[in-house]
C-alpha cells in the first residue's frame, strides 16, 4: 500500500488540509505542535475509523472527541493510496455524528464500500492490510524514540519488553498477550480459591460444608433420638393411663363393695331392731317361767328316762316270766328222761380213742385185703382165656409150630415162594429166544444173513442168562421149604400149602403174643389172691389183741369162723361199744343244758319282782322333783314330764330372748346409726360418681368383706404407685424432651445452608474447571501461536536484515516461547542475543520484526506503510544516520511517513537517499500554508 | 343434606428452600407459612362448616421433620375438633416405624389410614372415605388396585397420595402411579390426590389434585389454596377451589443481547423483575430472574450483583439468578493468527466431542479465555 494524498476538512487542529506523500519517504516538518501527529493520527484514522465510544467506553473520552476539529466544523478528511495491484482508492469519512459516514470509491471505478465493510465499521485498512487497527498501531505506528519496540534505559530491558511487544503482536495485535491472560485466569482462579485454603471463598464454602455435614448428623442423630424418647414418652402414657384406669376401676369395686356392705348393713340395723321388739315381747310373754328349774331338766330327764326304762324292765321280766313257765315244765321232764336213759346205758367200756383210731385202720387194712381176695375172680377168668387162646392156636393148623420158630417160618416162607420166579424166567428165555428166532428169519428172508446172526445170537443170550438166575434162585427156595418142613411139621410146602402158611403165621404169632401175655397175667393174679389170705390172718390176730385191750368179747357166729368174720366181729363190738359211750356223754351234756336252762328259768321269776320294785322307786323319785317344779303331782309321769319339758322350753325361750335382746342392743351400741350409714353412703357415691362409677350398680355389687376391700385397697395402691411411677418417668422424660426440642437445631435450617454452600462449592469447582479449562486451552494457542510465528519472523527479518545491513547477520532466530531475538553475525559462529548487538542493531531489528508481524499476520501481500513520529528524537547523529539509512532502503518495500521537528533530520536524510531528495512536508507553526521543499508541496491552515 | 370436605395435600412442612435461595431467616419465615397455611385451611374449613379436612399426603418431610413439628400438628388438628382430619401419608412422609405419625398420640378427630390397600372411613350417612397410606418412601404400588366399591348406594371417595400417569409432569417423581380411568371403574365418586403441586380439578375424570397451599418452587405460580369438595344430598359433587395463599414465586425473563455492560443486564433484569412483581407482596414475593440472550463475552452476567440489584430494584424478599445466557461469539468468524482466534477454535473443536457437563465447562471457559485474552477482568459466573 501507498499513500496518495490526505484530505482534512477537519481534524483535531488540522482543518482545510491536504498533503500528498511520496511514494517512498514523507517527512513531516514542524515545530511542536503543528500538527505532525494529526496528520499520522488522520492516516490510521481514514485507514480504521474513529472510535466514539460504547459500553464501558465513554463518548466524551473516546477518540472521535478526542480529534473533534478545533474550529468546531468540517469534521471530516479523504485518503486516497494505491494497493499493489495498481488499484488507487479514496476513503472518505466525515465524523460529525458519532455514527460517522465513509464511503470508499475505487479512482476510476465504483463505490467499493461495501467490499471493504467489516461488520458495522468501514475499514479499509482492515481488508487491504489483513490487519486490524491494533496490529497496524503496534507494527507500523512508531512514537518518539519508538524505533525499538520498547524503551527503556537498560539494552536488557529493553530487549525484553521488545519481546513483550513482539508477544503481545503475535498473540493479539498488541492488545493481551497469552501469558497475559493466563494471569488473569490465574488470578481468577486464586479469586475462587481452592478447597484447602480456607480463606478463599471455595474453601470457606467447603470448610462450611464439612462442619455443616457434622451438624446435620448430629441434628439427624438427635432427632432420631428424640423420635425414640417421644415413643418411650408415648409408651410411657400408656402405661400410666394403664394403671390409672386400673386404680379407679379398682377403686370403683372398692366402693361399689363397700356401699353393697352398707346397704347391707343398713338392712341388718333395720331388721335388728324389728328383732328387739320381737325379742321383748317373747320375753315378756315367758316372764313366768323365769325362775322355772330348767338346771332340774337333765335330771327329771334321767329320772324319766329311768323310769320309763324300769318300768319297761318290769314288763318284760313278767313277760319272760309268764312265757318261761312252759318251758320250765318241759325241761324238768326232759331231764327225767335223761336220766332214767343214762341209768339204762349203765357204766361204759374200755374203748377209748386210741382203740377207736386202731380199729379204723384195722378196717381199713381189712378193705384192703379184701380187695386183693377178689382177685381171684380175675384170676378164673385169666385161665379161662388162657385156654381159649390155646385152643384157637390149636385150630391155626400150625400148632406144632413154637412161638420162636413162627418168625423164622415167615422168613422162609417167603423165600420157599420165590420159586414161582422160575416160570417166570422160563417163560422169558422162551420169548426171548422165540423173538430171536423170529428175527433171524425175517432177516434170512429179507436177505440180511449178518442181521440175522446178530439177532439169534442176541435172543440166545438172553435166553441163557435168564435161565441162570432162574437157577440161582431156585437153590435157595428148595433150602427153606426143608426148614420149614422141620419148623412147622405136618404142613404141605406146595405152592398152596406155602400160600396158607403165609396167611397164617401172622395170626400165628399174634395169638401167641396173646397167649404170652394171660400167662403173665395168670401168674400175677394167683400171687396177688396168695398175699391177700396171708394178711387176712393176721388181721384176724390184731383183731383179737384189739378186743382184749377194750375188753369185749366179740359175739361169735355159729360154727368155724373165717378170719374175716372175726376181724369183722372185732371191729363190730369196738364199734358197739364206742357208740354207747358216745350216746351216755350226749344225754350228760344234754342234761347239763337242760339243767342250766332250768335254773335260768328259774331265775326270770325273781328278775321280776326285783324289777318291779326298782321301777316303784324310780317312779317315786321324779314325782318328788316334778312336785318341786310346780308339775301337779296327779299327772300320769309321762305327762308330767311334758309339762316340764314345756315349762323348760320356755325358760330356754325368755333365757335366749334376754340374750338376743342383750346382744342385739350391744350391737346397736356398737354399730353405726342409719343416718351416719346414709350420710357415708351418700359420700362413697360421690366418690363412685368422680370415678366414673355408677351408683345404679349398688343394687347388682355384692357386698365386700374387709379381707376383699383389702385386697382393692393394694390393687388400687399398686396400680396408684405403677401410674405414679410411670407418670414420674414421663415427666422427667417430658422434661429432657422439652429440653431436647430447645437444643437441636432445626434441620432445614442447616440442610439449607448445607445446600447453599453446596451449591457455591460446586460452583466454585466449575469456575475452577473452566478456567482452568480456558487456561489450559489458552496455552496451547499460545504455544501454538508462538511456534507458528517464530519462525516466520526469523526468516522475514533476516531476509531484510540481510539485505539492508549487506550481509552483516547471516541469520535471525527466534525463540518460540517468548520471541527471544539472537542474531548470528557473518564473522561470528554463533548466535548472539539481541541485547548485546549495538543500539543501531537492535533498533533496525525492531522495526523489522514489526513490519515481519505486520507481513504474518496480514497476509494481504501489501507493505505496510510505517508511520513514525520522532523517531530518532534521542539518537546520536551517527546512529541517527544509520537508521535514516535503513529506512531509506526500507522503503523501497514500504512506504515510510516520518515526522520530525529537526531540520536536521531532512539534512541528514537527504545524505543517504542515494542523491535523491525526499519529499518534506513543511508544517510552519501558525501559517495558514504550508510549504514544502521537493516535489511535495501541501497547503494547511492553522488555527 | 351436602357434606363438605376440605382436601389439601403437599403442604411438606419443614421443607428446604435453598433451591429457592433460601436460607436463615427467610427460609425459617417459609416454614413457619407452610404451618400458617395449615392454620388456614382449618379455618377456613370451620367457617365453611366441613365436616372433614382430607389430606392427601407430604404433609410434612420425613427426612427433616423437626424437633416440634408433632406437637405442632396435633395441637392444630386437636383446635379444629369437631373436624375430622384424614391423613393419607404419602412418599415424603411416609408411615414408617418411627416417623410422626406412628410415635404421636392423635386427638380423636383425626384418622390415620395406615394400611398400603384402600380402607373405608364413614364419614357422614352414606358418604365414605377410602384412604391408604405410604408404607415406604418408594411405594410403588396402584392405589386403585382395589376391588370395586359401592353397590350399597352410597357416595364413596378415594383419599390417596399418587402420580396420574396421564398428566404426569417431566421429571416428577413416580410414587403410587394409577390411571384416572380407575377411578370411576373402581367406583369411586371421586379421587382426592396428592402429589402433584399443580392444581388440577378434573370433574370429568373424577379427579382432584389441590397442589401445594404454598409456592414451593419457582415454577409454581398461583392460583394455589385447598379445594373445597362438596357432596350434595343426591351423591352429586362440585369442586371449589380456593386461592389463599400467602406467598408468590415468579420467574422473569430478562433479555440481556443488547447489554454492552453488567449495568446493562442488571438494568434489563430490573425491568423485568418489575413486571413480573406488579403487584405482589414483596416481602412475600421469590422471583427468579432468567437472563436470556446472546450477550457480549465481555461482558459480566454476574448473578450475584444482579440479584442484589434486582432485590434492591423491586424488593422482593428473595431473588435468585439463572444465567442462560450464550455468548455472542461467531466462533467460524474468529479469524486471524492470534491467540484468540486460536483458543476459540481450540474450544470449537473441544466442543465436538463434548456431553453436556464438558459442554457447561467449555461454555464457561470460553467466555473467561475470551474476557481474559480481551484483557477485561474475568467476571466469573
Amino acid at each position: 500500500m501507498r499513500l496518495h494524498r490526505l484530505e482534512i476538512g477537519g481534524f483535531g487542529r488540522l482543518s482545510d488540509f491536504s498533503a500528498d506523500f511520496d511514494p517512498r519517504i514523507t517527512v513531516l516538518l514542524g515545530d511542536n505542535e503543528s500538527g505532525k501527529s494529526t496528520v499520522q493520527r488522520a492516516l490510521r484514522a481514514a485507514l480504521y475509523g474513529l472510535d466514539a465510544g460504547g459500553p464501558g467506553r465513554p463518548t466524551d473520552r473516546s477518540d472521535w472527541a478526542r480529534w473533534t476539529p478545533w474550529a468546531g466544523e468540517g469534521y471530516s478528511l479523504a485518503l486516497t493510496y494505491d494497493l499493489g495491484d495498481g488499484r488507487r482508492l479514496r476513503v472518505a469519512r466525515r465524523f460529525e455524528q458519532r455514527d460517522h459516514t465513509c464511503q470508499v470509491q475505487e479512482i476510476g471505478g465504483g463505490d467499493v464500500t461495501a467490499q471493504v465493510r467489516v461488520g458495522r465499521t468501514v475499514s479499509p485498512g482492515l481488508v487491504h492490510l489483513g490487519i486490524d487497527e491494533d496490529v497496524f498501531c503496534a507494527s507500523a505506528c512508531v512514537g518518539e524514540d519508538g524505533l525499538r519496540l520498547g524503551a527503556g534505559d537498560a539494552p536488557a530491558a529493553r530487549a525484553t519488553e521488545m519481546q513483550e511487544a513482539i508477544e503481545r503482536l503475535a498473540d493479539s495485535g498488541g492488545g493481551t498477550t497469552g501469558a497475559e491472560a493466563l494471569a488473569a485466569i490465574s488470578d481468577a482462579i486464586g479469586r475462587v480459591g481452592s478447597e484447602r485454603r480456607s480463606g478463599s471463598p471455595l474453601g470457606r464454602a467447603v470448610n462450611r460444608l464439612r462442619q455443616l455435614e457434622v451438624q446435620v448428623e448430629d441434628a439427624r442423630r438427635s432427632l432420631r433420638a428424640l423420635a425414640a424418647d417421644e415413643e418411650r414418652l408415648r409408651a410411657l402414657e400408656v402405661t400410666a393411663h394403664t394403671a390409672e384406669e386400673r386404680r379407679l376401676d379398682a377403686e370403683r369395686r372398692w366402693l361399689l363393695g363397700r356401699l353393697a356392705a352398707i346397704a347391707a348393713q343398713r338392712a341388718d340395723l333395720e331388721s335388728t331392731d324389728a328383732e328387739v321388739a320381737q325379742m321383748a315381747a317373747e320375753m315378756e310373754g315367758t316372764a313366768q317361767l323365769a325362775t322355772f328349774p330348767l338346771e332340774a331338766e337333765d335330771r327329771v330327764a334321767s329320772l324319766a328316762a329311768e323310769v320309763l326304762e324300769s318300768q319297761r324292765a318290769a314288763d318284760e321280766a313278767r313277760a319272760r316270766s309268764e312265757a318261761a313257765a312252759p318251758q320250765l315244765a318241759e325241761v324238768r321232764r326232759r331231764r327225767a328222761e335223761i336220766a332214767a336213759g343214762l341209768r339204762a346205758l349203765g357204766r361204759g367200756g374200755a374203748v377209748d380213742d386210741a382203740a377207736v383210731a386202731e380199729a379204723s385202720a384195722l378196717e381199713r387194712r381189712l378193705a384192703e385185703t379184701l380187695a386183693g381176695r377178689r382177685r381171684s375172680e380175675e384170676l378164673a377168668a385169666a385161665a379161662g382165656r388162657r385156654e381159649a387162646l390155646r385152643r384157637e392156636i390149636a385150630a391155626t393148623g400150625v400148632a406144632g409150630t413154637s412161638a420162636a420158630g413162627v418168625e423164622a417160618a415167615i422168613e422162609l416162607v417167603d423165600v420157599a415162594r420165590g420159586g414161582r420166579s422160575s416160570r417166570v424166567a422160563k417163560l422169558g428165555a422162551t420169548v426171548a429166544l422165540c423173538a430171536g428166532a423170529v428175527a433171524a428169519a425175517l432177516s434170512a428172508a429179507s436177505r440180511h444173513g449178518l442181521w440175522a446172526l446178530v439177532a439169534a445170537g442176541v435172543a440166545l443170550v438172553a435166553t441163557l442168562l435168564i435161565l441162570s438166575v432162574d437157577r440161582l434162585f431156585a437153590g435157595d427156595a428148595e433150602h427153606a421149604r426143608r426148614r420149614l418142613a422141620r419148623l412147622c411139621p405136618g404142613v404141605e410146602l406146595d405152592g398152596e400149602g406155602l400160600e396158607r402158611l403165609a396167611e397164617r403165621l401172622p395170626r400165628l404169632r399174634a395169638l401167641h403174643a396173646e397167649l404170652q401175655r394171660e400167662d403173665l397175667r395168670v401168674e400175677t393174679l394167683a400171687a396177688e389172691v396168695e398175699t391177700a389170705a396171708a394178711r387176712l390172718g393176721e388181721l384176724a390176730q390184731a383183731a383179737a389183741s384189739l378186743a382184749s385191750h377194750c375188753e369185749i368179747s366179740p359175739v361169735r357166729s355159729r360154727g368155724a369162723r373165717s378170719a374175716e368174720e372175726t376181724v369183722r366181729d372185732v371191729l363190730d363190738a369196738v364199734s358197739g361199744a364206742a357208740g354207747i359211750d358216745r350216746r351216755r356223754e350226749e344225754l350228760s351234756a344234754e342234761d347239763a343244758i337242760l339243767e342250766q336252762r332250768e335254773a335260768d328259768l328259774d331265775d326270770l321269776a325273781g328278775d321280776t319282782t326285783a324289777r318291779r320294785r326298782a321301777a316303784d322307786a324310780a317312779r317315786a323319785r321324779l314325782v318328788r322333783v316334778l312336785e318341786l317344779a310346780g308339775v301337779p303331782s296327779s299327772l300320769p309321769p309321762s305327762e308330767a314330764v311334758v309339762a316340764f319339758r314345756a315349762g323348760c322350753t320356755g325358760r330356754r325361750r325368755h333365757d335366749a330372748a334376754i340374750r338376743r335382746l342383750g346382744e342385739l342392743r350391744r350391737r346397736s351400741s356398737l354399730g353405726a346409726d342409719v343416718k351416719s350409714l346414709d350420710r357415708l353412703a351418700v359420700e362413697l357415691e360421690a366418690r363412685l360418681a368422680a370415678r366414673g362409677g355408677d351408683p345404679a350398680d349398688i343394687a347388682a355389687a355384692e357386698p365386700l368383706d374387709h379381707s376383699r376391700l383389702q385386697d382393692l385397697e393394694t390393687e388400687s395402691e399398686h396400680a396408684r404407685q405403677g401410674a405414679v411411677a410411670a407418670s414420674t418417668e414421663a415427666a422427667a422424660l417430658r422434661a429432657r424432651l422439652a429440653a431436647m426440642r430447645a437444643t437441636v437445631p432445626a434441620l432445614a435450617d442447616l440442610e439449607d445452608e448445607r445446600a447453599v454452600c453446596l451449591a457455591a462449592r460446586d460452583r466454585g469447582l466449575h469456575q475452577l474447571a473452566a478456567l482452568h479449562r480456558a487456561a489450559e486451552l489458552i496455552a496451547d494457542a499460545t504455544r501454538g501461536i508462538h511456534r507458528d510465528l517464530a519462525p516466520r519472523l526469523a526468516a522475514s527479518v533476516a531476509e531484510r536484515l540481510a539485505l539492508l545491513t549487506e550481509g552483516r547477520y547471516a541469520a535471525v532466530n527466534v525463540d518460540t516461547s517468548h520471541f527471544e531475538v539472537s542474531l548470528l553475525g557473518g564473522d561470528r559462529l554463533e548466535l548472539v542475543p539481541l541485547d548485546v548487538v549495538s543500539h543501531g542493531t537492535r533498533d533496525q531489528v525492531s522495526l523489522l520484526l514489526r513490519l515481519a508481524l505486520a507481513e504474518v499476520l496480514s497476509g494481504a501481500g501489501e507493505g505496510v506503510p510505517l508511520l513514525l513520529d520522532e523517531p530518532l528524537l534521542s539518537a546520536d547523529p551517527q546512529r541517527r544516520a544509520t537508521a535514516l539509512r535503513f529506512l531509506w532502503n526500507l522503503s523501497a518495500t514500504n512506504q515510510v511517513v516520518l515526522s520530525t521537528s529537526d531540520p536536521g533530520m531532512v539534512d541528514a536524510l537527504e545524505g543517504v537517499c542515494d542523491g535523491q531528495a525526499p519529499a518534506v512536508l513543511t508544517m510552519p507553526s501558525g501559517a495558514s500554508t504550508i510549504e514544502t521543499t521537493g516535489r511535495v508541496i501541501a497547503m494547511a491552515r492553522l488555527l | 343434606m351436602s357434606t363438605s370436605l376440605l382436601h389439601l395435600a403437599d403442604l411438606h412442612l419443614d421443607r428446604a428452600f435453598a433451591g429457592m435461595g433460601c436460607q436463615g431467616e427467610l427460609a425459617i419465615r417459609r416454614r413457619l407459612g407452610l404451618r400458617e397455611a395449615l392454620k388456614r385451611a382449618g379455618h377456613t374449613a370451620q367457617e365453611r362448616g366441613c365436616a372433614a379436612i382430607s389430606i392427601a399426603g407430604d404433609l410434612y418431610e420425613h427426612d427433616r421433620a423437626g424437633a416440634d413439628t408433632a406437637i405442632h400438628l396435633a395441637d392444630t388438628f386437636a383446635s379444629w375438633a369437631p373436624i375430622e382430619v384424614l391423613l393419607a401419608p404419602g412418599n415424603h412422609d411416609a408411615l414408617l416405624s418411627g416417623s410422626i405419625y406412628s410415635r404421636t398420640e392423635w386427638p380423636a378427630n383425626v384418622h390415620l389410614f395406615d394400611t398400603a390397600v384402600l380402607r373405608p372411613h364413614p364419614l357422614a350417612d352414606g358418604l365414605t372415605v377410602w384412604g391408604l397410606a405410604h408404607l415406604e418412601p418408594a411405594w410403588q404400588g396402584d392405589p386403585l388396585a382395589c376391588a370395586p366399591v359401592g353397590g350399597d348406594g352410597g357416595v364413596h371417595l378415594a383419599l390417596f397420595h399418587g402420580a396420574e400417569l396421564g398428566s404426569r409432569p417431566d421429571g416428577k417423581s413416580i410414587h403410587g402411579p394409577f390411571h384416572a380411568d380407575d377411578v370411576r371403574e373402581r367406583g369411586f365418586a371421586a379421587a382426592l390426590c396428592g402429589h402433584y403441586h399443580r392444581r388440577r380439578i378434573d370433574e370429568a375424570g373424577a379427579l382432584v389434585y389441590p397442589g401445594s397451599p404454598e409456592p414451593l418452587t419457582f415454577d409454581e405460580s398461583e392460583p394455589r389454596g385447598a379445594v373445597l369438595v362438596d357432596v350434595a344430598g343426591d351423591g352429586t359433587i362440585s369442586y371449589e377451589p380456593l386461592t389463599d395463599n400467602r406467598w408468590h414465586a415468579r420467574t422473569a425473563r430478562a433479555d440481556v443481547s443488547s447489554a454492552r455492560s453488567l449495568a446493562d443486564v442488571v438494568d434489563a433484569a430490573c425491568a423485568a423483575a418489575a413486571v413480573a412483581c406488579g403487584g405482589l407482596d414483596p416481602d412475600r414475593t421469590m422471583l427468579r430472574v432468567d437472563l436470556v440472550g446472546e450477550i457480549d463475552h465481555t461482558v459480566s452476567t454476574d448473578t450475584f450483583t444482579v440479584e442484589t440489584s434486582v432485590r434492591d430494584g423491586c424488593g422482593a424478599v428473595a431473588v435468585r439468578a439463572r444465567d442462560l445466557t450464550t455468548p455472542a461469539l461467531d466462533l467460524a468468524s474468529i479469524s486471524g493468527d492470534g491467540v484468540r482466534s486460536a483458543f476459540a477454535r481450540a474450544v470449537a473443536e473441544a466442543a465436538e466431542a463434548a456431553d453436556e457437563r464438558q459442554m457447561a465447562v467449555l461454555d464457561d471457559a470460553l467466555r473467561y479465555g475470551l474476557q481474559a485474552l480481551g484483557g477485561a477482568e474475568i467476571g466469573l459466573r
